[in-house]
Formats: structure tokens, C-alpha cells, sequence
């Protein structure tokens, strides 16, 4: 059987989830932030991982075969605000719930998109670069550093500036209010802010202007690809994820090097999924970075890409092997 | 206080644990997915042509996919 790992409000699963369904293939749908309300035992020394879901109880160390690792929610996820603990307990909960599912791993033979290992590994987005750069992606000439003075020098050799961005998830995680830090560009520093690149190294690149954005889905050796314009069809010329609206993904597909690297770069970073970014400038595709879990809903629906489908097909074809 | 250079750049967003869900969506547990309600019938929420309701991007304003995924639960 096929358990897919998610939360409730996770639409991108309920994509996967009519499919499944219209092909009649089982499948276990766990909303990770309801365990709470259910009942989950590790068992020794008949090594059991149990787990209920309404009714129903299951064994999945006897039943399942691919575990889909979308996006687990968390214990308080759904619970209004104020009525959540600390954070301190808040995070104990959660890191004992982190720990019962870690030992989903333990199951033998099972087959995961993607194995929270590669997941977290090519998360590293100094991984990301090495590797692109040893099959033979271009990327961005590129600093990661805590010492303005190399920012400054790269400044210099630069006249359209750097582009500045975090080495690890840009999202802060404030009691009241969340902040996410998007890809900018700098023209400049000043002394001021010497102290402040001191406290945690940035990722500082080559500015790829102008260049066509590109998102490339990859399901195993799959590839779905799509230009990301301005609905005038002009290029983007900053993050794309800053425009909320006058932006459109147009199907399209990759040149055949390209797009067998990124079936080669997905294979090599053991992952079965991912979704790579590209800055596209005179027909050369320039690596960005690859998000291991990256998210597709957004295309499937509006713009018609067959990627529910797809995972559907992996999905059951390691749930057939075994 | 003295903070992270990037900081200068940080923007306000909404992340799903804090998401208020229009009520008109519902997670159906017998069909393990949202579904909303149009005139009389009840139609998936990925198959419904109203908007203004749960997204299938993350948050708000990041539409991010680099957040919350490196590992399963941080």
C-alpha cells in the first residue's frame, strides 16, 4: 500500500488522492497532525509501527511499500492560536512526534519520494551547487560567506550588483508574525552593515540579466517544464515568487542535454522528485537551485501538467515491485 | 539589537499553521480530501472553479517551496 505523509490542507495530495482513487489503488492518507486523536504504538520485540486512523488500525511495517513524504503537518498545526502551549512545549511535542515517524525508516524494502535523508541533504544548497556543477550545469559564479570584504570585492567586479540570498530556509518564525527573506539585489555595502554579514554567512551570485525563469518538475525521468512570464510574456526580471499576480507558467520543453541532466541530477542526488530552478539568458540554462519537495499544485491545475498523474504512476509501480 | 544582514530584506508572510481556512472548505475524512460546496452538490476543492480558498502553494506571499521541507517536521 501506498502512505502518503501530509497534512489536511494539503491540496496538492488531494490531486494524487483523485487519482488513486479513480485507479482503485489502496492507499493511506495520514494528516500527521491529527496523530494526536489517534493511536500510535512502536512495539518490541515483534518490531510493529501501529498506527490508527479512525476505525481502522494498521500495521505498516507489514503493509506498506511507498511512503509519498509530502508534508507532514504538525500537532498544533489546526489548533487556534490561543490555545496552543509554549513554544518550548510546542517543540518538545513535536520533536517526539518527529521521532515516531523517523521510524517509519526502519521499514524494510520500502520505497520513499523522497527518503527524508536525500530530502534533507539536498536541501543544502552548497551541495546543490557542487553537484550541478559536476554533471555539467552552469551555474552563477558564486560566494557564500560571512566577510563583507570578499562581498565588497565581487562588488566591485560586478556593475549590476549581486544577487543576495539565505544558505537555508529564509523563512523566520516569529510568536506573532512570520518573515521570509526572498532573492534581492545589492549594488552596494556599506560599513554599517559589515557586522551584520559577520553574524551569518549569505549566499552572494552573479546576477543572470536578463534570463527567462524556468521551474522543472522531475518525477523520476519524467520531466515537466514551464517559463515563468509576465502574463505580456515579458521575462521576470527579480524573484518571480514576489509577484502575486500578471504572472503566467507556460508549458514548454527543455532542450535534450538539459532535460537529461536534470533526470541525471535527480538520480544523483537520490531523490525520485524535485523541482530545479533555472535562469534561462541566450539559450544557455543556468542552475539555480533545486527544491527537493518542491511544490507543483499550482501547476497542475490551471496550467494542465500531468504531475498527479505521474506520481500516481511511480507510486504504483514501486507498490507493484513488491 | 544587532541582526543578520538578510534581515534587512525580510517580508511579512503568513505560514500555514496560521492560515485561517474559509469556512466553506472542509476536509472530508471519507474522501481524505478538502471539498466545497457549489450551490447543492459538493465538488472536490481541487476540481471547485471558486477561489478564495485553500491554495495549494503554502503561505501567502512567499509561494515558496524551500521552507518547512528540510526535514520532515522543522
Amino acid at each position: 500500500m501506498i502512505l502518503i505523509l501530509s497534512n489536511k490542507w494539503d491540496l496538492s495530495v488531494d490531486f494524487v488522492i483523485c487519482e488513486l482513487r479513480k485507479r482503485k489503488q489502496p492507499y493511506l492518507r495520514l494528516n500527521t497532525e491529527d496523530l494526536p486523536s489517534e493511536i500510535a504504538s512502536v512495539t518490541f520485540p515483534n518490531f510493529q509501527i501501529l498506527v490508527t486512523k479512525g476505525r481502522e488500525k494498521y500495521d505498516l511495517t507489514k503493509c506498506i511499500n511507498v511512503i509519498w513524504n509530502r508534508r507532514p503537518g504538525k500537532p498544533y498545526d489546526d489548533v487556534p492560536k490561543s490555545d496552543r502551549p509554549s513554544q518550548a512545549i510546542k517543540h518538545f511535542v513535536d520533536d517526539q512526534w518527529y521521532s515516531w515517524l523517523e521510524s517509519l525508516q526502519l521499514i524494510k524494502d520500502v520505497t520513499w519520494i523522497n527518503h527524508p535523508h536525500a530530502n534533507d541533504s539536498m536541501e543544502s544548497k552548497i551541495r546543490q551547487l557542487k553537484l550541478a556543477t559536476e554533471i555539467g550545469f552552469m551555474i552563477p559564479e558564486t560566494l557564500i560567506t560571512n566577510d563583507p570584504n570578499s562581498v565588497r570585492a565581487r562588488l566591485e567586479d560586478h556593475r549590476d550588483g549581486l544577487v543576495v540570498k539565505a544558505l537555508y530556509s529564509p523563512l523566520i518564525e516569529e510568536t506573532a508574525q512570520d518573515y521570509f527573506i526572498f532573492t534581492n539585489q545589492i549594488k552596494k555595502i556599506t560599513s554599517d552593515t559589515d557586522k551584520e554579514i559577520r553574524i551569518s554567512p549569505s549566499i552572494f551570485q552573479q546576477p543572470i540579466l536578463p534570463k527567462t525563469d524556468y521551474r522543472v518538475t522531475v518525477i523520476r525521468n519524467k520531466v515537466f517544464s514551464v517559463k515563468i512570464l509576465h502574463k505580456d510574456g515579458s521575462s521576470i526580471k527579480n524573484d518571480w515568487r514576489t509577484i502575486k499576480d500578471n504572472i503566467q507558467f507556460v508549458p514548454c520543453e527543455l532542450p535534450k542535454d538539459v532535460e537529461d541532466l536534470c533526470i541525471k541530477y535527480i538520480s544523483q542526488s537520490k531523490l525520485l522528485f524535485g523541482a530545479i530552478d533555472f535562469a534561462e539568458r541566450n539559450g544557455d540554462f543556468i542552475f539555480l537551485e533545486i527544491n527537493p519537495n518542491g511544490e507543483w499544485g499550482w501547476l497542475q491545475k490551471p496550467y494542465g501538467l500531468p504531475i498527479a498523474e505521474c506520481l500516481c504512476d511511480l507510486m504504483i509501480y514501486y507498490d507493484n515491485l513488491r | 539589537m544587532l541582526k543578520p544582514f538578510l534581515l534587512r530584506f525580510a517580508k511579512k508572510c503568513i505560514s500555514p499553521a496560521r492560515v485561517e481556512h474559509n469556512r466553506d472548505f472542509i476536509y472530508d475524512s471519507e474522501s481524505d480530501i478538502v471539498i466545497c460546496t457549489e450551490g447543492s452538490t459538493r465538488v472536490p476543492a481541487v476540481q471547485s472553479s471558486r477561489g478564495n480558498g485553500p491554495e495549494t502553494k503554502k503561505c501567502d506571499i512567499e509561494k515558496g517551496d524551500d521552507l518547512k521541507d528540510r526535514r520532515m517536521w522543522n
